[in-house]
């Protein structure tokens, strides 16, 4: 079995946190429109392929999915005053 | 959109038309509303004007058409149109500095990266909306109206009256500008 120092780890660690995706301005697109489920096959295609290949497009896409998780299930939603409905009701009616 | 062909509804045909296809979205006009206006009384305010001019202008929407998005780009013509003139706090930004950043194709800014998917995961919901509301109002609104309201591209192209790359590079900026926020809070939190 082969084994890693701990340096040796860590520096590679670094290495791909800092790297940057050679492509970053394209990848930004595709991954942004598979977020929104926007894309087409052939994105889709190319998003797969990412993700397997290049760690900073894999880092990204899944901030980027938990961020829209939690702007989905927590931010608070208001309810609608009890009022709201009738008065606007009221007011077309007074209107026409 | 679906204002394109003026209907001719009778008065039993307008009231159906309001009952059923633009009340039902009062839930998600309201929050809209108060996302925009961060004030109750400024929201329903909003909604009820909302509400009103969609009555007067009925006859512009075709039956079974997206009322949502029809009724979405009325409320948001109003709060700029009217409410945002009238708001004590004008806007902050120029606005030609902010068209000429919205429609730049450079993508290549700095991207927060260090912040952690866990960390967001274990925010709560005050910090995330503190995060968003922090937002200029137009990076705020594509944000509110992909993520917590589903709008596709097209839809918010036309709720915002701009092309279809805009929405895109103007989302793509929102979400950049939102981690940045999201980074802060974690760090003044504490967060790891």
């Amino acid at each position: 079995m082969v084994k890693f120092s701990g340096a040796w780890l860590k520096s590679r660690l670094k290495f791909l946190k800092n790297m940057h995706c050679p492509d970053q301005a394209n990848c930004f697109k595709i991954l942004q429109l598979m977020l929104d489920n926007e894309a087409d096959e052939a994105q889709k295609a190319q998003f797969e392929w990412q993700i397997k290949n290049c760690m900073p497009c894999y880092k990204m896409y899944r901030l980027d999915a938990a961020i829209k998780e939690v702007l989905q299930t927590k931010i608070e939603v208001k309810s609608v005053p009890d009022d709201l409905v009738d008065t606007i009701k009221l007011k077309i009616k007074n209107a026409v | 959109m679906a204002d394109m062909r003026i209907q001719d509804y009778s008065k039993k045909q307008k009231e159906e038309v309001f009952e059923q296809e633009f009340l039902p979205h009062i839930n998600s006009m309201y929050n809209f509303a108060y996302r925009l206006t961060f004030e109750e009384d400024d929201a329903k305010d909003l909604v009820q004007d909302t509400y009103l001019k969609a009555f007067r202008f009925i006859d512009s929407f075709e039956r079974g058409t997206n009322a949502k998005a029809w009724l979405f780009r009325i409320l948001k013509n109003s709060f700029i149109n009217d409410f945002r003139k009238k708001s004590k706090q004008p806007a902050k930004v120029d606005y030609n500095e902010v068209e000429s950043y919205y429609n730049s194709e450079d993508v290549d800014e700095t991207i927060t990266t260090d912040l952690r998917v866990e960390t967001v995961q274990h925010m709560i919901g005050d910090e995330v909306t503190n995060a968003l509301n922090a937002l200029d109002v137009d990076f705020r609104t594509v944000i509110i109206l992909c993520d917590l309201e589903g709008f596709t591209y097209e839809e918010m192209a036309k709720i915002l009256n701009i092309p279809i790359g805009t929405v895109r590079s103007r989302l793509h900026r929102a979400r950049n500008l939102l981690k940045d926020r999201l980074k802060l809070y974690a760090n003044t939190m504490g967060y790891k």
